[in-house]
């Protein structure tokens, strides 16, 4: 009896601990699979590193979705950066387009037709061969069209952003396949950003999306859902693909056995076994997981370097300067000349008639102190902007358009230039006896813009002008600059880079960012006219340097002009543990850009 | 019983029926919409926004657009939202479970550490525990949550026990189920423990002073005087009293179970419903905003429902007058 007792107890025992055992069993990390090199891959000019560690980055949102035909958000264009690739793309140090899935392109004659050679005997990350077909599909998901069953109007099939972008001279780009590596395109006119905005689409794998096309469902594929149920169906070509995805917490990518780059001892890249994006909303909590070692890079506002910079030390990072920030803020006033549909004007007829005026504007511009600005808000880490285009931008902007330094006086010159005068207390009036006083709106919420307005109000005060500031929030903020037009000016800032062809909305007269005075029918005034007439050359201009004359020349009107008012462009900075090797810093783009090339000689970093 | 429920549903639908119609015309008076921000980028063209506005519905009058959502809400289809392109629901139930876990974890801190650390302070009114216990009480009482947050975060950064926010670890995946559980354990301790410290001390001051209350009633002079012992006094009578305001309190406890906590959630870096439904607040996601409105009504009432029972469960009186 107590034998069999004690046997059961045993059985117990040995049941219990094997259970215990079994739940305590790992699930192995999947061991990087190291695949021969073949095919036609690109050879990477980087040192040669060795395979292995994580890099551990921070995202300030969730990705919004995985496909690239929907609208997404900032961490959505960065992930599908990682996942995706397109035809070409730009190399931010030699500022040029270089291979990616397409090696090489020809021009026909007639400038109008580019034959595009495709890399072959490269794979997806699931292994299918990549060819001409999947770009012959991706333009397909962009550009089909179908007949509306009511109304008989051609729309797209999959409306995306990518439908308006490719309509070229008036029509939809033609395209076809050659062969099984050849894919031809056809603009209807002369198109020189066309390598620029060709580069735009992501290719898209057809034997995974076929059927959902078919179905017509493409837009609903690629969710976030996806990416946390099956990650495996979301496939590309790009150097890392989806491993996992928490929502709210983190996505964690693993190296694409079968991307397309190797260096130059035919090791494939990338060299980074595993990639972490955790998402942190709050941006003093970024910076903080940054300098307490928990991050590998992040970037750093120029208020935060005091604090972090020292930390480096102890977590062995460095903050390296990027150069000047690739946007621009600005301030503006409305020039809209029209009516609302009550018949009241949208801006006060006086008010026009003075903002209206190019010294109006270029005086209010002397009377700003943006060193003052540069000094106080931003440390003295920002410089003075000066044209449309961000000095970040180093190849179009042009370093010499008009500018208009502190000078009160001069702009007290203007305004009595113009007909108005001064009371004895130093307050302005217009030449029929009008206080000069304006409304100014500002985002609200952001401590930067608040000490911006309040800078602005006072220089405003030291010209004897009255400005009322008034913050709002963003929505508001947007519907009075895009539907109602009611208010006096305003201030916000777009992101920019790259090939300025991009930036029509804002330039051109007829854009719906011509935020001053918005889709005009005709162009107004003789500047714009101007304007919208060398923006058609430049699109018809193939030599790259008179496109750049161009451009500059477009600058030049800007300046001279001063739609907008431009402020400041803040210097960015971006921290990088020191182990990490190949890193290539330039002002036009993340300091990890270069992310499959990035390397760690210490291995103990894994998962 | 029956008909107090029948009655308790039928007013629920009212509730939801007018929340949701108010809620869905203040977003509509709201300036801008969903499509808003996207309008001033430059890379997305205004022909492509219109053509989103049309597909969602939104250049549709506001109740024509409630209508629809109703029809579809009754079939239990909340629709999509408009940021993530997937349903409502799907989107919801992702972030739902890691907040339902805080919640409860929160909840049973509290209240196991709060009702004995009230009852105890009543026994021994005016002794040094009592005093310490009233002391400390004030001050976590006084201290803002999200200080409390930043403090407890600071002391951790610091010392590195516990991981500084998020739910799981990196290597979250590939661990073992034990090591699994152990894992949000350990993840759970900081937000326990920041939305807790405040709860407890709040509902401890309460339970103290209800005991005391009671301590003081004739019943239990009676109770003494027929010779029953202490123990049996304090926890059968007073306790069952006392514990009355409490259990209402659990009824709103219990509709915030599913409403997440945003300020925790931003500070600690906590997964949870809260920065969802705040982000989908600020972008005018106008379906999320609904449902989750709906979803915290309907555990509003539930809960009041379930703390009407248990009441009327610890309460003979109110059983009485009920019938």
């Amino acid at each position: 009896m107590t034998v069999l007792r004690s046997m059961t107890r045993t059985h117990l025992f040995i049941f219990l601990g094997s259970f215990l055992l079994l739940s305590c069993k790992r699930i192995p990390i999947p061991e990087r699979v190291h695949l021969p090199i073949k095919g036609d891959m690109e050879t990477a000019e980087c040192e040669v590193g060795k395979h292995g560690g994580q890099l551990i980055l921070i995202a300030s949102t969730e990705p919004k979705t995985f496909n690239p035909l929907v609208p997404g958000d900032y961490t959505t264009s960065i992930l599908l950066g990682r996942i995706l690739n397109s035809l070409f793309t730009y190399d931010p140090i030699k500022l040029k387009y270089i291979p990616s899935l397409a090696t090489s392109w020809e021009v026909s004659e007639d400038k109008k037709t580019y034959k595009i050679h495709l890399r072959k005997g490269i794979q997806w990350s699931d292994g299918h061969p990549f060819t001409a077909e999947d770009v012959i599909f991706t333009f397909d998901c962009m550009l089909s069209t179908v007949k509306d069953p009511e109304t008989g109007e051609i729309k797209p099939r999959f409306p995306s952003r990518n439908f308006v972008q490719y309509t070229i001279g008036g029509e939809l780009l033609k395209y076809k396949k050659i062969d099984e590596h050849t894919v031809e395109f056809k603009t209807a006119d002369l198109y020189a950003p066309f390598i620029n905005d060709i580069s735009y689409a992501d290719i898209l794998p057809k034997h995974k999306l076929l059927k959902y096309y078919e179905e017509n469902s493409l837009l609903s594929q690629w969710t976030s859902k996806t990416a946390i149920e099956s990650p495996q169906e979301i496939i590309g070509t790009g150097p890392f693909k989806i491993l996992s995805y928490s929502p709210g917490e983190r996505i964690l990518l693993e190296a694409n056995p079968y991307y397309w780059k190797k260096d130059k001892e035919n090791n494939r890249l990338p060299y980074i076994d595993h990639l972490v994006y955790k998402f942190v909303e709050d941006s003093n909590a970024q910076t903080i997981l940054f300098a307490t070692g928990e991050s590998d890079s992040t970037g750093i506002s120029p208020e935060d370097l005091n604090w972090v910079k020292p930390m480096g030390k102890v977590h062995d990072f460095s903050v390296l300067e990027k150069g000047p920030d690739s946007g621009i803020s600005f301030i503006w006033f409305n020039l809209h000349p029209g009516k609302s549909k009550e018949g009241k004007p949208y801006v006060d007829p006086v008010k026009l008639g003075w903002f209206s005026d190019k010294r109006f504007r270029q005086a209010i511009l002397h009377a700003y102190n943006r060193q003052a600005l540069i000094d106080s808000v931003y440390f003295g880490k920002a410089k003075v902007l000066h044209s449309i285009t961000s000095p970040a931008n180093k190849k179009w902007h042009n370093p010499d358009t008009f500018k208009y330094d502190y000078n009160p006086n001069r702009s007290r010159e203007l305004f009595l230039d113009m007909g108005f005068y001064y009371d004895n207390e130093g307050l302005l009036f217009d030449e029929k006896g009008n206080r000069v006083q304006f409304r100014f709106l500002v985002p609200g919420g952001s401590s930067s813009h608040e000490a911006r307005a309040t800078m602005f109000k006072e220089f405003m005060r030291k010209v004897g002008i009255d400005l009322q500031v008034r913050f709002l929030d963003w929505s508001t903020l947007i519907q009075k600059i895009q539907t109602t037009y009611d208010y006096d000016s305003a201030t916000m800032g777009f992101s920019g880079g790259g090939d300025p062809s991009g930036g029509k909305a804002l330039w051109r007269s007829d854009g719906h960012l011509h935020i001053w005075h918005p889709k005009q029918k005709q162009p107004h005034t003789e500047w714009e006219k101007q304007v919208d007439t060398l923006w058609n050359q430049q699109e018809k201009e193939l030599d790259p340097e008179k496109r750049l004359g161009i451009f500059n020349t477009i600058q030049n009107i800007y300046s001279e002009e001063l739609p907008l008012l431009f402020l400041v462009n803040p210097l960015t900075y971006s921290g990088i543990k020191n182990e990490w090797q190949n890193v290539k810093v330039t002002p036009e783009a993340s300091i990890i850009w270069n992310i499959d090339e990035l390397w760690i000689p210490s291995q103990d970093k894994k998962l | 019983m029956i008909s107090f429920l029948i009655r308790r549903f039928i007013s629920l639908g009212f509730l939801l029926f007018f929340v949701s119609i108010l809620v869905f015309f203040l977003l509509w008076l709201s300036p801008g919409d969903f499509l808003a921000e996207a309008s001033i980028r430059p890379d997305i063209p205004e022909s492509f926004i219109e053509e989103m506005r049309q597909n969602y519905g939104l250049d549709k009058p506001w109740y024509i657009q409630y209508l629809i959502w109703v029809k579809n809400a009754i079939t239990l289809d909340f629709g999509h939202s408009m940021s993530y392109n997937i349903p409502v629901m799907d989107l919801i139930a992702q972030r739902l479970p890691a907040t339902f876990l805080l919640s409860c974890t929160s909840m049973l801190f509290v209240w196991s550490i709060a009702i004995p650390l009230g009852i105890l302070a009543a026994i021994k009114q005016d002794s040094w525990f009592d005093k310490t216990s009233r002391f400390l009480a004030s001050i976590t009482m006084s201290i803002p949550e999200f200080l409390l947050a930043v403090l407890l975060l600071y002391l951790i950064a610091r010392t590195g026990v516990l991981p500084i926010g998020g739910l799981t670890s990196v290597n979250h995946e590939f661990l073992s189920p034990i090591e699994k559980i152990l894992d949000y354990l350990h993840h759970l301790i900081l937000p326990t423990l920041v939305l807790g410290t405040v709860g407890i001390s709040g509902m401890m001051r309460v339970m103290r002073a209800n005991f005391m209350d009671y301590m003081r009633e004739d019943f239990v002079r009676t109770a003494r005087a027929k010779g029953l012992p202490e123990g049996t006094i304090m926890f059968k009578h007073v306790l069952r009293n006392a514990i009355n305001p409490l259990i209402t309190s659990f009824g709103f406890a219990f509709s915030s179970l599913l409403s997440g906590s945003l300020l925790v959630e931003k500070v600690l870096n906590f997964p949870g419903l809260g920065l969802l439904i705040f982000d989908s607040f600020m972008k005018e996601d106008q379906y999320v905003v609904m449902a989750s409105i709906l979803m915290s009504c309907t555990m509003l009432v539930f809960g009041n429902l379930l703390a009407d029972i248990l009441l009327a469960w610890t309460d003979p009186r109110i059983r009485s007058s009920a019938k």
